[in-house]
């Protein structure tokens, strides 16, 4: 390309950048938007952010376009959006590990912190459970603690690996409860549903969607208690970790919007207005049944306070037990 | 007769012209996945999932599940005319196939392929007809000391990928160890190797390598060559299009054996396409009556390993279909195809869900035939491609595989990785160094620890969890028979040779 048509084409971009709507956050967004995932294609984490994705762009009038950019337990999406421009043009969809990734330094580098991200709001999350066999000889949780306790090191715990949050609901919850098992690593929650099923470990942490809803519903698996505030809906019968008395919530997990530190608190209260009103959309409300994923809200606010709140505990649990 | 009822309904649900429609286009879809170097099977699910959302639940999943299969139709079609894998699947397929074209029998390589592979699918189609729950139950006993052993006897099979000097395919192998160690260490939580690169945090990406090692470092070979505009692949003149009568011969067995194999190895967690083929390979080496004729064209190399990762696909869809259970990282994606068009795969699918479950059955059958009735005549054509002058089939190749390596997690580092790998593929290439045990072992080697770590836990410390359970102590006892059978064998003849020889003497 010649020095001319180069020339031309800067002055042309420049004088575009003066335009008066170009700073105009009402007209927020004027192109389409990116929501970077942490996720690869395919898995729940995946599916109900496009499907907010699909809802926002209607409620935005722009295209609210998911791009995947999976590896390093969500850092590297959570990296890119940090490092992006703050102009509200690419944000993020992210649970509590890439919301705080300094949590986890010891375990996994990140090139950001929490504080290089904003949170717009919090839309899902997933359900937790403690899930066993279901002819398993444990039916109840007090049974699996009696066993537990009387039987030390004995029972095979899995879970998707060091430092996951799913990991550190279970460890917290077993230390809550003075009891010792062996912990067994896996790459990811398809694979210890597996081991489950085939009886190759007796105890794991488990979201309820997915394959492992089905086989809860098939009466294969079992759930002893759920890690939430309130009992599930389907699982009527299933107590939470506090009504059995333990404090344990370190199960609370979110996915919510994010953008890079510096977007403008206008672009912020847009995202979030634009989320709430999809939240009440029926269809989306229908949508997100078919995903079997829960609709957990958190305003601007709340959520920025949860954040900070479930970063401390988690930090100060894997303190408290040496890991970091 | 109940079979025969089951048969029926999928035959019905098949021949529904919008869901022959739907397997069609994702056959078609799947072959070019496959044939493209580099876009592999799961990142294009995962770029069509938007585009299900017209479609009702039964035709989503078939031409989903059409593009899975039919990709792996596709990936032999380079490995055999450019020796670049189109697939991970398709490596094996590179050491024979590739050749054959050379000594201008890229026509039969391409027509063993296409019907290995269409009977490969349709056994494993039978099988998971006829067996899918029970094989289900069945994989399920293997946990992580079985796995191991299956990981043990794959490590065995590293040696009949040798070829020529063993140690340097040992040598490769012990790299290819290393590489795989890349990543994070499950059992402790700590990051090794990475260099500080975030992308290697998750290890190397098996898609990146291959396209490395074999495709650019194949065009980094040919650049050395002269008259790159006038040369081209054909060095001998096509003698046929098809197999001979002599190449179904040879071949019978192999598929025999590795559409058995690969439908069971399919079902198996990790087990996939990709390991079916490395082991169907290893094995019709090991049973042929000429070895030494593997790695210079023997079409039971192409025959076995392309029939075996058809079969895996088939296999693979047991576990997805019974439990809901993804096996690799394509029926992952393919799990979550499902899921969005709000069926969930589990244990209820085949009660609840009969026409998903008999639907994508039925339509297999017919896919499969389709993709044969494609890529048949296909080989008149891809042999043509063999005309084109290197430079620009391999200017073409270079951007498919950069595109390609960009694409799976639009993530420019992993180009960066590719690249290395070409110009360490390229080294291994000139010294002679083998790729194929460096790629086995890259594969194996981090499930191999991930599993003797899990079983040493369950075993608190003790490897007697091996050889306490049956499956996983027949394969540990396996495997070192083969592996020993060889010094054996040697020490039986030494010992025969020495007695006739005494007799000899006797009666001299």
């Amino acid at each position: 390309m010649n020095r001319i048509a180069m020339l031309l084409a800067t002055v042309t971009f420049l004088s575009l950048q003066f335009h008066p709507g170009a700073w105009a956050q009402e007209k927020y967004p004027e192109r389409p938007v990116q929501a970077i995932l942490p996720y690869s294609p395919g898995g729940p984490g995946d599916l109900t952010p496009r499907l907010l994705s699909d809802f926002m762009t209607k409620q935005l009038g722009q295209p609210v376009v998911p791009l995947n950019k999976p590896g390093s337990g969500g850092f590297i999406a959570g990296g890119y959006v940090a490092a992006a421009k703050p102009d509200g043009y690419t944000i993020g969809m992210f649970a509590n590990t890439q919301a705080a990734p300094e949590v986890l330094a010891k375990f996994r580098p990140a090139s950001y912190s929490s504080k290089d991200l904003v949170p717009a709001v919090n839309f899902s999350g997933w359900l937790v459970t403690l899930t066993v066999r279901a002819d398993s000889p444990f039916k109840s949780f007090k049974e699996f603690v009696e066993y537990a306790k009387s039987n030390p090191g004995k029972l095979r715990f899995g879970h998707p690996g060091v430092g996951n949050r799913y990991w550190i609901a279970g460890m917290a919850l077993a230390d809550e409860l003075g009891i010792k098992m062996k912990e067994i690593p896996f790459n990811s929650e398809g694979e210890y549903l597996t081991a489950l099923l085939g009886g190759h470990i007796d105890v794991s942490v488990m979201t309820y969607g997915g394959s492992a809803r089905e086989h809860i519903l098939a009466k294969t698996l079992r759930v002893l208690c759920v890690f939430e505030e309130k009992r599930i809906e389907e699982l009527p019968d299933v107590p939470t970790v506090k009504e059995l008395g333990h404090q344990s919530t370190y199960g609370d997990l979110f996915i919510g919007i994010f953008a890079p530190k510096g977007t403008s608190p206008g672009i912020i209260s847009r995202l979030a207005d634009a989320t709430t009103k999809v939240i009440e959309n029926p269809e989306f409300v229908q949508g997100m049944k078919r995903l079997n994923m829960p609709i957990k809200y958190m305003n601007t606010k709340d959520f920025e306070s949860f954040i900070s709140k479930d970063s401390a505990l988690v930090t100060k649990f894997l303190k408290e037990k040496g890991y970091i | 007769m109940e079979f025969l009822q089951h048969l029926q309904y999928a035959f019905k649900i098949g021949l529904d012209p919008m869901n022959l429609l739907a397997a069609f286009m994702g056959c078609v879809f799947g072959t070019l996945v496959g044939v493209l170097p580099g876009l592999g099977p799961s990142a294009s699910i995962a770029l069509l999932l938007p585009v299900t959302y017209y479609f009702t639940p039964v035709q989503a999943i078939i031409m989903l599940s059409g593009i899975y299969y039919g990709a792996q139709y596709g990936g032999s079609t380079t490995s055999i005319l450019v020796n670049i894998p189109g697939e991970a699947s398709s490596v094996v397929t590179c050491l024979d196939g590739y050749q054959m074209a050379r000594k201008g029998r890229a026509g039969p390589a391409l027509g063993i392929s296409a019907f290995g592979s269409f009977i490969g699918g349709t056994v494993s189609i039978i099988v998971l007809m006829c067996l899918a729950p029970p094989l289900a139950r069945m994989a399920l006993r293997f946990g992580p000391p079985e796995m191991f052993s299956v990981m043990f006897f794959g490590f065995t099979m590293i040696i009949y990928l040798a070829k020529g000097s063993m140690i340097k395919s040992l040598m490769m192998a012990m790299l290819g160890l290393l590489f795989g160690c890349i990543g994070t260490d499950l059992f402790g939580g700590g990051i090794r190797y990475t260099l500080g690169i975030p992308q290697l945090t998750d290890g190397l990406d098996m898609v990146q390598v291959s396209m490395g090692l074999f495709g650019i470092s194949e065009v980094l070979l040919i650049l050395e060559e002269e008259d790159l505009g006038k040369k081209d692949i054909q060095r001998t003149r096509m003698r046929e299009l098809l197999p001979s009568r002599q190449d179904w011969k040879d071949s019978a067995k192999p598929i025999a054996r590795a559409s058995i194999l690969g439908s069971f190895l399919g079902t198996l967690p990790g087990g996939g396409p990709t390991i079916s083929s490395f082991i169907s390979y290893a094995i019709e080496k090991r049973l042929s009556k000429h070895p030494e004729r593997f790695g210079t064209g023997e079409i039971a190399g192409v025959a076995g390993p392309e029939t075996a990762n058809n079969a895996a696909c088939g296999g693979a869809f047991v576990p997805l279909l019974t439990l809901g259970i993804p096996t690799t990282v394509v029926m992952a994606v393919l799990l979550g195809g499902f899921m969005i068009k709000g069926v969930t795969p589990g244990p209820f699918l085949i009660t609840k869900s009969p026409e998903i479950f008999w639907g994508v059955v039925g339509s297999m059958y017919f896919g499969n035939v389709m993709l044969l009735v494609l890529n048949l005549p296909l080989i008149g054509i891809w042999v043509r491609i063999l005309k084109i002058p290197y430079a620009i089939l391999f200017s073409l190749i270079f951007l498919f595989c950069l595109v390609g390596s960009y694409i799976l997690n639009n993530n420019r580092t992993d180009v960066l990785i590719m690249v290395t790998f070409g110009v360490i593929g390229y080294l291994m290439k000139k010294f002679e160094y083998p790729a194929a045990p460096l790629i086995l072992a890259l594969i194996l080697g981090p499930q191999f620890e991930k599993y003797l770590g899990q079983s040493l836990i369950m075993g608190e410390g003790s490897p007697v969890i091996f050889f306490s359970r049956p499956i996983s102590s027949i394969l540990l006892i396996v495997a070192i028979l083969l592996l020993v059978s060889p010094l054996l064998l040697r020490w039986g003849r030494e010992q025969r040779s020495r007695l006739s020889e005494e007799s000899g003497d006797d009666l001299a």
